[in-house]
């Protein structure tokens, strides 16, 4: 953890609102592009985001000094985000047409239209996957933790997060191979 | 036991430097001459690029603004109650088994004089005789008065 997000923790725990209200601003892009991805909807994840950092503030006595905050952020959004997807009952497949983290491309000169094209069948590849597949994916490409970091964040040891990740992105180049045209059906 | 070829848990985790370094360097030294293996990489590799590439998401807004009145409305985060583990009761624990065996066995001591058969059971209670255990009068040599034995039996 960091140095600053340590201090900001403990006076947050002392019940300093400011201190955590500066936490709020480090992380709440983080929390919400995970959020984001993870459930396909930007209203439901500005609201998941704001749940996380009450449930956060409530849970600081609770909070042990060893866990890294941003890891800790990070659990409590997951299961957030995982809550949301049981409720909705649609664990598995989430159709493109549902998703809000896809940018509808723009016209616009060739070139970056097909960027963006690519981009959004990257986006819809990705809200295909399973939420284990997922999650693993968007907090080592998006959030950049480490294996250490995402073990701690789901609770496994760090051998299952390498399959975990491993697996997952095969998963994800086989969709969006396919979604491309870059690798054929046979 | 290694993975037929491509090996892709190793080479993505490579790819994110999780590898130790002797893994590293058996890999390197394989992706040197293995064809599938080299694909692979390159696969990963690309899609890791195509990663960088998404549009950052952001909020757009300052959440502790918004979130000051939540918090301020919410109940107070309370300390978890202090949990008590079996060690704590470990002295209570200790002095209770202390007292008790010391009774017992200062009970059988005065038993052991008596001369008569007792019930282990009456031998544990003569810690509660009006002549308490290791006093001048317990032993054969001190009868209790009728009176101040009060049905003890012996």
């Amino acid at each position: 953890m960091t140095t600053q997000d340590s201090l900001l923790v403990q006076r947050s725990r002392d019940g300093d609102p400011r201190a955590f209200g500066e936490l709020v601003r480090r992380h709440q892009d983080g929390v919400f592009r995970f959020v984001l991805r993870m459930t396909g909807s930007r209203d439901e994840a500005m609201d998941l985001t704001q749940d996380t950092f009450i449930k956060a503030w409530q849970a600081l006595p609770r909070w042990e000094p060893q866990a890294q905050f941003r890891t800790w952020l990070f659990q409590i959004a997951r299961n957030a985000a995982l809550d949301l997807l049981r409720r909705r009952e649609a664990l598995r497949f989430v159709p493109l047409e549902d998703g809000a983290g896809f940018i509808a491309p723009q016209p616009g000169p060739d070139e970056q239209f097909a960027q963006r094209q690519r981009l959004g069948l990257l986006d819809a590849a990705l809200r295909q996957l399973p939420p284990e597949q997922r999650e693993v994916l968007l907090l080592r490409e998006i959030e950049q933790l480490s294996y250490a970091q995402i073990a701690a964040v789901l609770q496994v040891q760090e051998g299952t997060v390498k399959s975990r990740i491993a697996r997952a992105r095969a998963a994800l180049l086989d969709r969006f191979e396919r979604a491309t045209g870059e690798r054929d059906d046979v | 036991m290694s993975e037929s070829c491509p090996r892709t848990i190793e080479i993505s985790a490579y790819l994110d430097d999780e590898l130790g370094v002797a893994e590293r360097t058996q890999l390197q030294a394989h992706l040197a001459g293995c064809e599938r293996c080299g694909v692979q990489l390159a696969r990963l590799g690309a899609l890791r690029a195509e990663f960088r590439a998404l549009p950052e998401e952001r909020l757009g807004f300052d959440l502790s603004a918004v979130i000051g009145h939540r918090l301020a409305a919410a109940p107070k985060p309370r300390a978890a109650p202090p949990r008590w583990r079996w060690r704590q009761f470990m002295p209570i624990g200790l002095g209770a088994g202390a007292a008790l065996s010391l009774g017992l066995v200062m009970g059988t001591g005065l038993m052991a004089g008596s001369g008569g058969v007792a019930a282990p059971r009456v031998a544990a209670l003569a810690v509660f005789d009006p002549a308490a255990p290791g006093s001048l009068c317990a032993g054969s040599g001190c009868r209790a008065r009728p009176a101040a034995v009060g049905g003890v039996a012996r």
